[in-house]
């Protein structure tokens, strides 16, 4: 129906998630239409994260260079290490402004009936970096999912006496309504409840 | 177009999918293996919390449509399993008996006792359990896995020599006979030595109901033998959480 070379352009655009064939036809149509300058800007941007970009050698977080921004910061704190289990994680505690520690990321979440055990995790090169920097503390920042608990649960285990291992606290998203929340994570907030 | 209806359900298994959506492997008395998808769940603020996270048993409403992806469209805990997670142990043996039932019961169709026993299982998960030296021998796992058997109709004959019928002494157990054999047909077909008691401790976890149990470890690690080489051998299959990581 279309020439090989807009073919193909749909094709890779309806790859990307949340992208239908209808929706990556309308981009491809945007994208012809576009000045070329701005086209080419797109595939360059494409170009560069993907040669610029690899994992850092600290945390394995995205990182530019052989260290990520937060690494490379001097002014982080080494001694605490928050665990995540995916890049997009970090970003998320970032945006608190809450912490100043350092991360680790995962790769992922324990889960045995799919095929993850501890070894696809970056489970070995946290328990060296505790050590090797002499952490006090590690906050174990894994979703609050069942692989996300199995996990923390695993590394706290691992972790017993060497260093301060927390968990991020659960329980009611604000802006929320109590009469919505189920009981497991009502529960988890009644269990956490703190003094005024 | 399609229509809605009520389930008791399981959440055997949780797949993320697209940003926001998982696809759950369901076990539900109305249907048997249901998949259905539940969007949003992955937000923080999506209104099913964690009415679906794995092991919860949930009153559930499912919409049918076109394709064999059922929507969630509402979910009310029955019971959460709440300690299960918080326990490794436990919970590696729950996941266990959750792939145990995914595979041996892969098909839309009901079956209420299977149900029940998952149900069952996972409630005495939750209580004080009798704990071997690692999850794959668990006594109620493995119980729970032989009884799964017995319902997909692959019983270990065990009262007598499954190849020829003499009554004993029974030395082994030979999968491709489909269950304990005396010592000439356990050489004959291919099958493995037991260590005396352990077909006995089988049978009793086959018996009596379903319960937390205490295993000697030759029994245990009989009754793990017999479990994974009747998957293989009836079914094809290995189970990936049995697999020593
Ligand atoms: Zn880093
Ligand atoms: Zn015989």
């Amino acid at each position: 129906m279309y020439s090989p070379a807009v073919e193909n352009l749909i094709t890779q655009l309806a790859r990307l998630p949340g992208i239908g064939r209808r929706t990556a036809q309308r981009l491809a149509f945007y994208i012809l239409r576009s000045p070329p300058d701005q086209a080419l800007a797109l595939a360059d941007a494409i170009r560069e994260v993907k040669e610029k970009i690899g994992v850092c050698e600290e945390c394995f977080n995205l990182a530019e260079g052989p260290l990520c921004s937060i690494c490379a910061d001097a002014r982080r704190d080494r001694t605490v290490i928050c665990v995540v289990e995916d890049p997009s994680d970090v970003v998320a505690v970032e945006r608190t402004h809450e912490y100043h520690g350092v991360y680790h990321v995962l790769g992922g979440a324990l889960s045995p009936i799919d095929g993850v055990d501890p070894e696809h995790l970056r489970i070995a090169e946290l328990l060296r970096r505790v050590e090797a920097n002499a952490a006090v503390e590690v906050v174990l920042a894994t979703n609050p999912t069942m692989t996300g608990e199995a996990t923390a649960v695993y590394i706290a285990d691992r972790l017993r006496g060497r260093c301060r291992v927390t968990r991020l606290a659960s329980g009611l998203p604000v802006g929320g309504d109590l009469e919505y929340a189920d009981e497991v994570t009502l529960g988890r907030a009644f269990s956490g409840r703190r003094e005024m | 177009m399609g229509r809605s209806y009520k389930t008791d359900a399981v959440v055997l298994r949780s797949i993320r999918f697209s940003e926001a959506d998982r696809v759950l492997h369901l076990y539900t008395l109305e249907r048997g293996r249901v998949n259905a998808i539940a969007k949003g769940v992955r937000k923080t603020g999506s209104r099913f919390g964690a009415r679906l996270e794995p092991l919860t048993r949930s009153a559930l409403i499912l919409h049918e449509g076109r394709g064999e992806l059922h929507t969630v469209s509402g979910a009310d805990i029955i019971s959460s399993q709440e300690q299960v997670r918080a326990d490794g142990y436990a919970l590696a043996v729950g996941q266990i008996g959750a792939e145990a039932v995914l595979k041996l019961f892969a098909e839309p169709e009901p079956n209420p006792r299977a149900y029940e026993g998952l149900c069952r299982f996972l409630e005495l998960l939750a209580g004080p359990l009798e704990r071997a030296p690692d999850p794959q021998h668990d006594g109620l796992g493995l119980a729970f896995q032989l009884k799964l058997l017995a319902l997909s109709g692959y019983l270990p004959h065990l009262d007598s020599c499954a190849s020829c019928g003499t009554a004993g002494p029974l030395a082994g157990f030979s999968p491709s006979a489909g269950g304990a054999a005396c010592a000439g047909c356990m050489v004959a077909s291919g099958g493995f030595r037991m260590a005396d008691g352990a077909i006995a401790a089988i049978e009793g976890l086959l018996e009596r109901p379903l319960a937390p149990v205490a295993l000697a470890p030759d029994a245990a690690a009989g009754a793990l033998r017999v479990v994974e080489e009747t998957y293989a051998h009836h079914g094809g299959f290995r189970l990936r959480t049995l697999q020593p990581s």
